[in-house]
C-alpha cells in the first residue's frame, strides 16, 4: 500500500524502515502499513542509508543526510557532506564531540592525511591500537594522548582522548573501559 | 557451535562484564525494561539492543548507578546494534546466560578539557 500526501520529517524517515524486497522505506502506523517510495535512495554495502556527496534519501523537496546511518542535519550536513574537507585542519576533526561523526570525517578526509596534518609521536602500539602524543598547538605544552584504533565491524579508524599520563595501549584500554578490562573476550 | 561471550564483550561504546550467575534471592529490583531490551541510545541514529523475545525472562534492572543486565534464565541472546531495523556500525554477537553488568566508555575531549562517556 501506498501511502501519498504523508509530511515526511526526519523521526518519519529514521522510525522506518528500508525493505529490500520493495526498494523502499516501510513504516507501521496505526496498525497500517506504508510504503515509502523516495525519488533517490543510496545505501552502503550494509544496507544503511549513505551518501558521501549529496542526500541519501530524496522525497520530493524533502532531503536527507547519512553517513553510513549516521543522519546529518542543518549545519552539520553542509559542513560535513558539501564542504570541501582537502584543507581541513585535522585539530577540527578531534574537536567533534560525536564520536560517530568524528570517525565518518576521519573516513572522509583518510587517517593518513589527518596524521599527516598532525604533528604526534607514536606512544606505543598494540595491533590495530596505537597510542599518539599530539600537539594540538604550535607548543610543547599542547601535547595531547589520544588512542588510535579500527572498528573491527565495519573496518574505519576512531581516533578518542585518553588521559596525557597513560603510556602503553594497555593502560589506555583500560582506563577507556571504565578499568573493567582492557581486552574484551570479542569485540564487534 | 556458535561462539558466544562468556565473561566480557564489547560493542562500540557499550561494553559488557559478568558479574554473577544470578541475582540474590530476595534482591529489591528496579526493573527499567523487559524482553527485548535496549542497554543503550546514540544521539541520533542507533540503539544497541538485547534481542530476547518479548515474553522472554531478560531484564534490564537499574542498580544506584548501575545498570544489570539479568539473563539467567536465557541459554543465549543476541545484542545488535541497529538503526531502524538496518545494521548499525557493529556486528551482531551473542552473550551467554547469567547476570551482567552494563557500561559505556570513556574519553577525554582535551579541547573543553573534561573526561565523559563517549557520545555517539
Amino acid at each position: 500500500m501506498i501511502e501519498y500526501n504523508l509530511t515526511f520529517s526526519r523521526p518519519n524517515v529514521t522510525n522506518s524502515y528500508y525493505s529490500i524486497a520493495y526498494l523502499a522505506l516501510t513504516k507501521a502506523v496505526r496498525n497500517r502499513y506504508f510504503i515509502l517510495v523516495p525519488d533517490e535512495l543510496h545505501l552502503d554495502d550494509r544496507g544503511n542509508l549513505h551518501n558521501d556527496s549529496g542526500p541519501a534519501i530524496v522525497f520530493d523537496s524533502f532531503k536527507f543526510h547519512f553517513l553510513h546511518g549516521l543522519t546529518l542535519e542543518g549545519e552539520d550536513a553542509k559542513r560535513w557532506i558539501y564542504r570541501d574537507l582537502k584543507n581541513i585542519r585535522p585539530q577540527e576533526i578531534l574537536q567533534i564531540s560525536n564520536v560517530d561523526l568524528r570517525r565518518e570525517v576521519i573516513r572522509k578526509v583518510g587517517i593518513e592525511l589527518v596524521l599527516d596534518g598532525l604533528f604526534h609521536r607514536v606512544l606505543d602500539k598494540q595491533g590495530d591500537y596505537t597510542l599518539l602524543q599530539v600537539l594540538l598547538q604550535a607548543n610543547p605544552w599542547s601535547a595531547c594522548n589520544f588512542l588510535k584504533m579500527l572498528n573491527p565491524s565495519i573496518g574505519c579508524w576512531h581516533m578518542e582522548g585518553v588521559p596525557n599520563h597513560l603510556r602503553t595501549v594497555e593502560e589506555a584500554l583500560l582506563w577507556r573501559n571504565n578499568g573493567w578490562f582492557a581486552h574484551a573476550e570479542k569485540i564487534t | 557451535m556458535k561462539e558466544l561471550a562468556k565473561d566480557t564483550y564489547q560493542q562500540g561504546d557499550v561494553i559488557f562484564r559478568r558479574v554473577g550467575e544470578a541475582l540474590s534471592p530476595g534482591h529489591d529490583k528496579n526493573v527499567v525494561a523487559r524482553g527485548r531490551c535496549v542497554v543503550a541510545e546514540g544521539e541520533g541514529h542507533h540503539v544497541h539492543v538485547i534481542d530476547a523475545p518479548v515474553e522472554s525472562d531478560a531484564e534490564l534492572i537499574k542498580e544506584g548507578g548501575r545498570m544489570l543486565l539479568n539473563l539467567q534464565h536465557m541459554q543465549e541472546v543476541q545484542h545488535q546494534h541497529t538503526s531502524g531495523g538496518l545494521s548499525g556500525d557493529h556486528n551482531t554477537y551473542t552473550l551467554g546466560p547469567g547476570l551482567w553488568e552494563v557500561g559505556g566508555v570513556r574519553e577525554v575531549d582535551h579541547f573543553a578539557q573534561l573526561e565523559r562517556r563517549v557520545m555517539d
